[in-house]
């Protein structure tokens, strides 16, 4: 924290300093104000690793987003040879990157619209979770009493019931009861896995905030906005949230990458997304074990494309946190 | 601290009972066990005098509460399936999780504390920056995938690199070889290799960092400078004051993460196809045996209420500074 533009910064995120103030502070410097974003994405950018694997996860997403571009193939094409039969258990080779499975399906392709599921029900559970939390957190931090107090124990509850155990006796719930089919969509659907995750997710940002909107909460820019008349939602949504939005970013790039596992866990064990309807890298790893006698590089493919990306995202987490939350030192 | 105690005490009773009542009602709405009659052309009024004979025609919260009462005499039932008690299998299953729980907690957390000690004292350093970049790599390593890896590589792997058939180890899978009889320390010993290595990478990350950070707040708090000023030796400040006092949340975080193995070792047992209490459930699972299945249940749940307690305890009781009222 040498930096004169780090001093401003840290007066920039303190809660209740005005732009002008960090203007003053960085004038009387001499140096040019820079908004809150440019600070962020300045201290973001020195931190080698996590823009690194910003890059490397940039490649990942559009390579499975875009799948079709990147593959002549469809996902479930079977790869047969001139005569017509089926290129079954080809070693990764030059048109087929990561081989063929036992029914002939191009590898690489697989783990391609793989990832298109995996990252989507990664990203869609976290913001959901996030969305939840965040609620949940700040109306137990900001309301406290009862509320606080009922909303606190159920998250206890959440968290002392064993996570994937309730997740696999979720997902047995829209094959039988209608109302969860309406909720979750289809059983082993990507709508339903992605819904039972973030029901589950959203306990470690409800507390984080909650702590959060406590110190906030007794702060002078919430009495003045009190003062000047604003309701209650007001004073949540225009100034406890955004003054959160650090942590609140933080944490869902955390939950991306715990969701993406948790999403593998599932789909390994057969509870995730039908195999034979979308492939995900998780119910890819399961085929691929069945696998390992006669092709073991099938495990390879979607096993790295997955910790690879959990790990850039971590990485990308981290740089963020020392980006947008400068007040607390990496120790 | 009575006082702290009685009302953790009383606290986890209410987390106990709903915690298994949503499991219980999850289980009761997500399955049904007498499904698979509807293909064997069962009349409706048979089904529904089966369903009566198993008691599964009672609302749920009554049949809950006639669980809850065997359970707690002790009574555990007859399995669906197997048409034996329930107990016999479920111990088995609880005893070989908590010997793969306990032989992996014993090397996790030495190797993940020992890790954390020296990168908090040498901060900074290449050792430091090292393993941190490790702890990120092995946090990003599900069992699952690592498993996958090791699996391939102790067999075809080795096998293909040593130019030889013989497999590294020549049985990955359950707790015994299928030729041992009776117990036979040696072999359970190696049936224990690869899941502990599974279950370690991930955990000694965890806890290498825990450690960390735990160590260098307690190194850069005041009673040290203080004990270092009265000319101490590092040697000493290190660990007889920092070392235990660091020691405590670890502790409690410890206990928590103990009392989850019990049910949390679904997917490193799957892989290994290890008879603990997580296969025991995707097996019962798959048949639908409730009886089986509901006293799991509570055993899981139990451990990690009482472990969740037993962290809370001995955290009020190793830092007193956090007894509150």
């Amino acid at each position: 924290m040498t930096d004169i533009r780090e001093t401003a910064a840290v007066v920039a995120t303190e809660p209740g300093a005005t732009a002008d103030a960090v203007s003053t502070a960085a004038l009387g410097m001499g140096v040019k104000p820079l908004t809150p974003t440019k600070l962020a994405w300045r201290r973001f950018r020195r931190h080698k690793l996590a823009m690194a694997s910003a890059v490397i996860l940039l490649v990942i997403v559009v390579m499975c987003t875009f799948a079709p571009l990147f593959t002549k193939y469809s996902w479930n094409t079977l790869i047969r040879n001139p005569s017509g039969g089926l290129e079954r258990f080809l070693h990764p080779q030059h048109g087929h990157w990561l081989g063929t499975d036992e029914l002939g399906k191009d590898w690489y392709t697989n783990v391609l619209y793989g990832g298109r599921v995996s990252l989507e029900v990664g990203v869609m559970a976290a913001l959901a979770s996030t969305f939840v939390g965040t609620i949940i957190g700040v109306a137990a931090g900001y309301y406290g009493g009862w509320l606080d107090n009922l909303l606190m124990r159920i998250t206890d509850l959440f968290l002392a019931i064993p996570l994937i155990v309730s997740l696999i006796l979720l997902t047995g719930l829209p094959a039988n009861e209608p109302w969860a089919r309406t909720l979750f969509g289809p059983s082993q659907s990507v709508r339903s896995v992605t819904t039972i995750i973030a029901l589950f997710f959203w306990m470690p940002v409800a507390r984080i905030l909650r702590g959060l909107v406590l110190s906030l909460k007794e702060k002078e820019f919430v009495e003045a906005a009190r003062a000047a008349g604003a309701s209650d939602g007001r004073i949540m949504f225009r100034h406890l949230i955004p003054n959160c939005t650090g942590q609140i970013i933080i944490n869902t790039t955390l939950s991306v990458a715990a969701a993406v596992l948790l999403e593998g866990a599932l789909s390994y064990l057969g509870f995730g997304v039908d195999p034979v309807k979308t492939p995900t890298w998780g119910n890819l790893l399961a085929h691929a074990q069945g696998q390992t006698q006669l092709l073991p590089a099938l495990t390879y493919g979607p096993g790295i494309a997955l910790v690879l990306t959990v790990l850039c995202v971590n990485f990308v987490g981290d740089g963020l946190r020392d980006a947008l939350d400068p007040k607390q030192l990496s120790v | 601290m009575l006082r702290f105690t009685i009302r953790r005490l009383l606290w986890s009773i209410p987390v106990l009972i709903a915690g298994s009542f949503l499991l219980f009602v999850a289980l009761h709405m997500g399955t049904d066990p007498v499904k698979a009659a509807v293909h064997h052309n069962v009349s409706p009024e048979a089904l529904a005098k089966y369903k009566h004979q198993l008691g599964l025609d009672k609302p749920l919260v009554v049949q809950y509460l006639i669980f809850l009462g065997n359970f707690f005499r002790g009574n555990f039932g007859i399995s669906y399936t197997t048409q034996n008690p329930v107990w016999p299998d479920l111990r088995t299953a609880l005893i070989n999780t908590i010997v793969l729980a306990f032989a992996a907690a014993a090397v996790y957390i030495t190797i993940g504390v020992a890790i954390g000690i020296i990168s908090a004292v040498r901060q900074y350093s290449v050792f430091d920056h090292v393993t941190t970049t490790l702890a990120f790599i092995g946090l990003a390593l599900p069992p699952y995938v690592f498993g996958l890896f090791l699996i391939v590589w102790v067999t075809t792997g080795y096998e293909h690199w040593f130019h030889t058939s013989q497999p590294l180890l020549d049985v990955l899978g359950g707790v015994y070889a299928p030729t041992t009889q009776g117990f036979d320390l040696a072999d359970r010993a190696k049936h224990l290799i690869l899941p502990v290595m599974v279950l370690s990478v991930q955990e000694i990350a965890v806890y290498s960092r825990y450690m960390r950070t735990s160590m260098l707040e307690t190194l850069n708090s005041d009673y040290l400078r203080t004990a270092r000023a009265k000319g101490i030796s590092e040697k000493r400040v290190i660990f007889r004051h920092a070392f235990r006092n660091a020691l405590i949340p670890l502790t409690t975080f410890a206990a928590i993460d103990l009392g989850a193995l019990a049910g949390g070792l679904i997917i490193t047992e799957a892989i290994f196809n290890y008879q603990g209490m997580g296969l025991y459930f995707l097996r019962n699972y798959a048949q639908t045996d409730y009886p089986a299945l509901l006293p799991w249940m509570m055993i899981v749940i139990i451990f990690v209420v009482v472990f969740n307690l037993l962290a809370d305890l001995s955290y009020a009781w190793l830092d007193p500074r956090i007894r509150l009222d």
